[in-house]
Parts: C-alpha cells; structure tokens; sequence
C-alpha cells in the first residue's frame, strides 16, 4: 500500500517534471483552443491588490469546498438508493461495507459544514471590507444567490439520508409553503408529490440535490468570477487601485496573482484540509453538529423526534421564523433575512468601503448584525422556551434593524480620509 | 512592498530554493496518488457482493448421467455435467479439428488441464460464457444435432461458435480459446465446490 | 500554526477570526430525551479488541434475543463472534402492541454511550408496568429489564419519590433507587458487564472508527509536512514575486 503510493506518487511527479518540455504541444492547443491563455489571463496575471490578506482566502476555499463536495458525491451516488426503504439501509452501506465508503461519506458530512463556515466568512469579509460597493453590486448579488442556492443544495442533501431529522426537517420546511395564501396547500402537495412527505418527495430532492441545484450552483460560480474579474478585486482598504497604473496599464498596487497569492494561499488551503481531516477521522458527528443522533434513527412517519433542530448552518433562519408567533410573517422574516442582503449596495450611502477608514457607527452596525447572526444560530439550536424565545425575539429585532439603521448611520457617520493608494505597512 | 526591483533583494539560496520546490512537487504528487487510493478502491466490489462471491456448494448425487446442471456463481452461469463413457470417448475423435487441443491457452487451473479438462473424467464444470462475446451457448449432446459431423457438445447460437464435450473451440470459429473452467474441487463424493480449488 | 503563518500586518484580523471560531464552537448538546436523572460518563476505549468481543458475547447472551443487528452481519468483528443473520429476530410491524424491539445498529450514535450505560442499569420495581419494571431514564419504557438475574433489583428508596418530586431533575441516579435484592454479579462485576455491551455497541454503530485511527495520523503528518514545505517555499521566494508581469503578454 505504501509503496504503491510511493510509486505513484514518483510517477506522477515525473511527468509533473517533465511538463514543461511539452510547450510545443501547449502552443498548438492554445492556438487552436485558447485555454492556456485563459488561465494565464485569469490566474496567473489577474491583477490582484498587494495588500490581499488572510480573509481573502475563503474565496479560494469556498472553491476548494466545491470541488471536494463533487467528488465526494460523485462516489456517494454510486452506491445511494434513493427510495424510502432503501434511502437509509443504503448509506450504511456505504458506511460498513464499501471500500472506504466510509470516508466517502465523512468527507461528503463535513463538507458540508466545512463550506458553510468558509462561505460565512467569506461574506463576513466582504461586510467587512464594502467589496459589495459600487462597481461590485451585481457581483455581491449573485453571492446571496449562491447563498440561497447552497442553502437549497444543503437542505435536499440532508433530506437522502431518510433519518427521522431528514424526514422531520423536509417536513417543517415544506410546510413552510402552507402559509402562502389560498394556494399553499395545495403547494405543498404538489412539492411532495404526496400527500405527505413520502419516497417520492425524497426521489425529487434526490434529482435536484444531484443534478439541479448542484449545476446551477456551478454556473453561479462561474458568473461570480467573471464577475469578479471584470471589476477586479476589492482589498481590505477600499480602495480602487485601478487609478493608478502604469505605463503598460498594470495597477501600480497590484501583484499578479500567480506566484504570489497563489502560493501565499496554499498553505492555507492545506491548513483548512487540515482541520477537515481532523474532523473527518476524530470526530466525523462533530458533537452531533455535523451529523445529528436523532438522524441515525430510521426515518418514521409516526414518532416526532423530540426537539426538531436544523442544521446549524441554517439555524439562525430556523430561530427567525420561530420567533416570530405568527406563521406567515415568520415564513416570510426567514426569507427576508436572507433576501435584504441582495439590496445592501443600496443600503449603505457612505462613500468609503472599508471598515479600517469608517466610522465607529458602521462598526457597531456590522458588529449588531454579525452578533446577532451568531447568537440566532445558537438559539436555533436549543428548544423555543422561556429565555431561549425571549432573547431570540431580541436578536431577531437586532438582526433586521441593520437593515433599517445602515442607511442612517452610513450617511451621518465620521469617515476617515481614504488615501488614494495602499498605505505600505 | 511595492514593485521593488529583484536586484534590489537579497540573492536566494538555490539549492535550498531547487530542494523545496521538488519537494513540494513530490508531495502534491503524493497527495493526488493518496486521493485516488479510496476513490479507486470505493470502485471494487463491496463487502457484500465478496460475500456473495464466495465459493458455493452443490450436490450432484442426483446427477444422472448425461445430465447438465446449471448453477449460478458469482452471477455467472456455470455448467456441471455429468458426461457418459461415449461422450468421452467423442472428445478423442475430434482432436484433429479443434484449436487448441492441449488446453494451451490457461483458461483452466492447473489440475483441469488435461484431456477431459476436468477433475473426475464423468464430471466436467464449465463457465457456461461464451469466450466470443459472452453469450451463453447451449448444450447439444446428442451426435449430428448441429450439423452432420456434430458429435456432441455445445453450440453458440449467437455467432456460430462450436464447442466440443470438454469445452474446446473448433478450428475457424468467432470464439478464441477454450471455455473458461472455474476453480472448483470435491469436498466429498457427492459436493461439489464452486469457486474454490481446494488445496 | 495559524501564528506562524501570518505576517505581522495580519494579526489584527486573524485575531478577529480565532475570536470568531472559538464563538461559534459548538455547543454541546447532547439528545437526552426526557430523563429524570443525570446521565454517567462511560469511558469507551474502542481500541481494547478484547474488550469489544466480550461485549459482543454478552451482547449474544442477553440482547440478542429481541434486538438485530442488521447492518452489522458483514463486519469481521461479527464474523469473529458467530453473529449471523440467521439468528437475528425478525419481527412483524404489530409486534410488541406495535413497539417491536428495535434494531440495534446504529444505537450508540442515535442515542449516547452514556444514554445506554445509564439506561441499562436504572431499572427500578414498579408494579405499575406490565413488565413490573420502569427505568429513570427512559420513564416506561416498554423493554423489559433484561438484568434482573445478573442485577437483582434496584427499587426506589423513597416510595414516594414522585408523587414529590415531580419534574425534578436529579444529579445522582442512585439517590433515587437502590439495590435491594442482589442478582448473580456483585454490583460492580454488573458495570462491567454493561460496560462491555456499550463499548461493542459504540463498536457497531461506526466499525469505521480502528481504521480511521490507523489511517489519520498519516494525513494529518502528512498535511502537516506539505505546509510547513509549501510555506518555507513561500518565506523563501514570496518577495521576489510582487513584479508586474511582462508587457507583451
């Protein structure tokens, strides 16, 4: 085993070496298919600002997170039957008797999670940084999709398993679509197919987990990088360095992006594959975070679990809609909290992007609504009751009241003086 | 940190520089060969269907002689039949003609190949695949069923390929080689085991 | 390692991040249902084979007769003991006034080890149940108490307990029962035994977990070893990448 993959290994870094006296056969394909010059156009001398930092490696990640989610579930297919009876027996075939189906299939869970985190603070940091500011409206937009769509992608996945919190949750979700008027009902059967949530409902998630959502979220990504790489990237000061260029039209405060970041951002890379595989082989359930006890029960159709929970990475939604003790408008908070996000270029009038250069009010605006995200996904988690209700109401009103004071604060805020290129630190 | 000039930098250590990059060259590598390890194995058949593939046992004490038994092992059909003296006989008269008398080509173990391909002379088990393109050809004992030379032995109605009573291919037939025999052996008088060649 | 990484002008934000990660650690929960009583610790040493193929026998001795393990027939440790499908109960969805004994595959991940290492051994005398017996942390549960040789019987001190004590929550379970009649095990010899049974369950319902230990300390060393190779490479060179690139291109 060992040595295979030493052999391997050798053979693969022999042609590896051995590449680059190929250019010949390069330049005909280039000729012919420019796909060489696309990547040196697009990686290697995308002109990225020299002052890029750690944050703006989850783009990179979030990325990374893609391609492992594919794969992964590629191999998953294989073996997953997606019928009721057969839905839950055939993951823990996977589980127990498949060659390192085992792996698979973790890889396939913490992935998940894993890219819900890195796309949290991927948002966090375009918060942080105003990369949602004009020119880059559209771009921001087409990321809360992405949000949207990996929400969708995320919540038909959790349904396959057939585990009673994959067939309760797919329950309370669709149900969801009752509180539209008059036709909601029959809404929600035609989304199930059933008259409950049955096979045939988990066969439909089945097609959109694997081939509707999953490609849609492709071509979103693609459209998110030439979006990106049309207006350039923003850089933690705001400012625009395509100002300032040089002789040949090269910004005088950019770095072509290859070596430089992409090999400032490997290490990271590896260091997030790191602490994935930390969680993949020591704890693969993540406390029950990442694959929930009640779902290794088998989904049944008479017993509720007793606390119905979410994933985490949607239970600040979940504790929206519950706070609020109405059912249409709580239905229709959750999908504002997620749709407001689309109309933030507009929101904030301050002329300055970066935190480093605005005033203490926009910070505290960013810090509200960034603490009361947190603490929503928390309360999500434990039961609607006593303080847990109270507090999630205030978080709640937190939340939704950024939309409201951003326009205020951004316009009375004291900015600091943005300088017209990248200050050397 | 801006667009400072490299003359203006220090010079690199190149062996130092040559031994990192190969080395992270090399690493990649290994990590690309260490992903392909379970995504290749995940490919190869599971726990169950190896438990499915174990050797199986027959019982062929009801046998009667000329008889063809098929059984399934390994989701392949394979052929027990229980050959008289005159079929035996037969296998020496059309030597001449086959392509591969001798069981040249290994498409049986060790011990099947001789001139009965089998281990007992009266029992011979066969992969009932046709060695063209897999059909399964069908068992025509009797002499001069097939055509006026026929002197028993099986017949792929496929592509016409002929088979004499041992499972040998006639000369100037779409099929290659001999049929394929299974590892097999006798725990006792009466069981057959498929799968397994014994000791 | 996330300190050696970064360059001075980084810290700032990668404090913000650490301050960031450690807020949404997870929180603890686990899925304890409505027990009446503190859950104990069992510690679960699933390297101990020895150990998981005792439990496995006294798991055939005492569990098997009601409970299957379906998804657990192919496992080598499975092979080791015997268990086959064959001797694994079937029932019918009716059985049991519709509560058939459940499979026991995945019950150490749908519950906890500690759930089931407290749950088997608090059964306590309650003529109120068909089976004569209740439990503090399932409270009537419909199996009947499988240890009542092997334990003897554990009843409540208090007779009284709940009409007093009635949604309270106790730390100690044993502050609430006793043991009054002792079976065939000293008491100590009975949490072994139920240790064990806990520990091969833990086993079944993730086998995957001996390779994952044998595989994991190779990735992560190995992860480890291409950072710091790919980060010295970065030291070592990133100051002579920030020129722009060649005009002609």
């Amino acid at each position: 085993m060992f040595l295979f993959l030493l052999a391997s290994a050798f053979f693969l870094f022999v042609i590896l070496s051995v590449l680059p006296y190929f250019r010949g056969v390069g330049v005909w394909i280039d000729r012919r298919l420019p796909i060489f010059s696309f990547l040196l156009e697009h990686l290697t001398y995308y002109p990225a600002p020299k002052n890029l930092n750690m944050w703006y490696a989850f783009g990179a990640l979030a990325m990374v997170a893609c391609v492992i989610q594919f794969i992964s579930g590629i191999w998953l297919v294989m073996y997953y039957t997606p019928t009721a009876d057969q839905a839950f027996s055939s993951v823990q075939l996977i589980m127990r008797e498949v060659p390192y189906g085992w792996l698979v299939r973790y890889v396939h869970s913490t992935g998940v999670s894993m890219w819900f985190i890195v796309v949290y603070f991927h948002i966090f940091r375009g918060l942080l940084y105003g990369s949602y500011k004009t020119p880059r409206e559209l771009l921001w937009m087409s990321g809360v999709v992405l949000l949207f769509l990996l929400m969708a992608e995320a919540y038909t996945g959790y349904v396959l398993p057939w585990g009673q919190m994959s067939f309760w949750a797919s329950k309370v979700i669709i149900s969801l679509f009752s509180s539209i008027p008059v036709v909601g009902n029959d809404i929600v059967v035609w989304l199930q197919g059933d008259y409950e949530v049955s096979g045939v409902t988990l066969h439909r998630f089945f097609a959109f987990h694997v081939v509707g959502f999953s490609f849609l979220i492709l071509a979103m990504i693609f459209l998110h990088i030439i979006m990106l790489h049309s207006v350039g990237s923003n850089n933690p000061d705001g400012i625009d360095i395509m100002k300032h260029k040089d002789r040949n039209g090269w910004p005088l405060d950019a770095v072509p992006y290859y070596p430089y970041f992409v090999m400032k951002y490997i290490p990271i890379i590896l260091f997030y594959l790191l602490v994935f595989f930390i969680i993949v082989f020591y704890a693969p359930t993540f406390y029950g975070l990442f694959l929930e006890a009640e779902n290794f029960e088998r989904a049944n159709p008479l017993v509720t679990p007793l606390h119905i929970k979410p994933s985490w990475y949607l239970s600040p939604y979940y504790a929206i809609l519950r706070s609020i003790p109405d059912k249409s408008l709580g239905a229709l908070m959750m999908l504002l909290s997620i749709l407001l996000w689309l109309f933030l270029p507009w929101l904030d009038l301050s002329p300055v992007r970066s935190m480093r250069y605005r005033g203490w009010m926009s910070r505290v605006a960013l810090a509200t609504v960034v603490g009361s995200f947190v603490l929503l996904g928390y309360l999500g988690l434990q039961p609607a009751v006593g303080w847990y209700l109270v507090m999630s109401r205030v978080a709640t009103v937190l939340y939704f009241s950024f939309f409201v004071l951003i326009p205020i604060v951004s316009y009375y805020d004291h900015d600091h003086v943005v300088p017209e290129r990248i200050p050397e630190r | 940190m801006s667009g400072n000039p490299p003359e203006n930098l220090a010079p690199v250590d190149e062996v130092k520089r040559s031994l990192l990059k190969k080395t992270s060259v090399f690493l990649g590598a290994l990590g690309l060969a260490g992903i392909g390890v379970p995504l290749l194995s995940y490919l190869s058949p599971n726990r169950s269907t190896r438990e499915a593939g174990k050797p199986i046992s027959v019982d062929v004490s009801g046998m009667k002689v000329g008889e063809q038994k098929t059984v399934l092992w390994r989701s392949k059909p394979v052929w027990i039949i229980r050959r008289s003296e005159a079929m035996l006989a037969s296998l020496g008269l059309v030597d001449g003609s086959l392509k591969d008398p001798d069981s040249e080509i290994p498409q049986q173990p060790g011990y099947a190949r001789n001139e009965m391909r089998s281990i007992r002379p009266d029992f011979l088990v066969l992969l009932g695949i046709c060695t063209h393109l897999g059909c399964s050809p069908t068992y025509r004992p009797d002499p001069k069923s097939v055509d006026d030379t026929w002197v028993g032995g099986f017949y792929c109605s496929c592509h016409g390929s002929k088979f004499d009573l041992a499972g040998r291919v006639f000369k100037n037939m779409p099929a290659p080689s001999n049929l394929e025999v299974p590892p097999y052996h006798f725990s006792d008088e009466n069981t057959l085991i498929i799968g397994d060649g014994g000791i | 390692m996330i300190m050696i990484m970064l360059s001075q002008s980084e810290f700032r934000s990668v404090n913000l991040l650490l301050f960031l990660m450690i807020a949404c650690l997870p929180v603890f929960s686990f899925a304890v249902g409505d027990a009446l009583v503190e859950l104990d610790s069992v510690k679960v040493d699933l390297s101990d084979k020895q150990r998981i193929l005792r439990g496995g026998q006294h798991f055939q001795q005492s569990c098997l007769s009601c409970h299957s393990l379906g998804d657990f027939v192919n496992d080598p440790v499975a092979k080791e003991l015997g268990l086959t499908k064959q001797q694994m109960p079937v029932w019918p969805e009716d059985s049991w006034n519709g509560h058939p004994p459940p499979d026991l595959s995945l019950i150490a991940l749908s519950m906890s080890p500690d759930w089931l290492y407290t749950y088997l051994r608090t059964y306590y005398v309650d003529r109120s149940r068909p089976t004569g017996f209740n439990n503090l942390v399932y409270p009537n549960t419909n199996m009947p108490n499988p240890f009542v040789d092997m334990q003897g019987r554990q009843v409540l001190i208090n007779p009284n307990y709940f009409d007093r004590h009635a949604g309270h929550h106790e730390q100690f379970w044993y502050r609430i029962i006793k043991l009054k009649e002792t079976g065939r095990l000293s008491p100590a010899d009975f949490d072994e035994y139920v240790d064990d049974i806990v520990l091969f369950l833990t086993y079944v319902s993730d086998p995957s977990i001996h390779i994952r230990r044998q595989i994991g300390p190779w990735v992560l060393g190995y992860l480890l070893l291409f950072i710091s190779v790919t980060y010295a490479y970065f030291k070592l060179m990133g100051r002579f990448y920030f020129k722009p690139p060649p005009p002609h291109r």
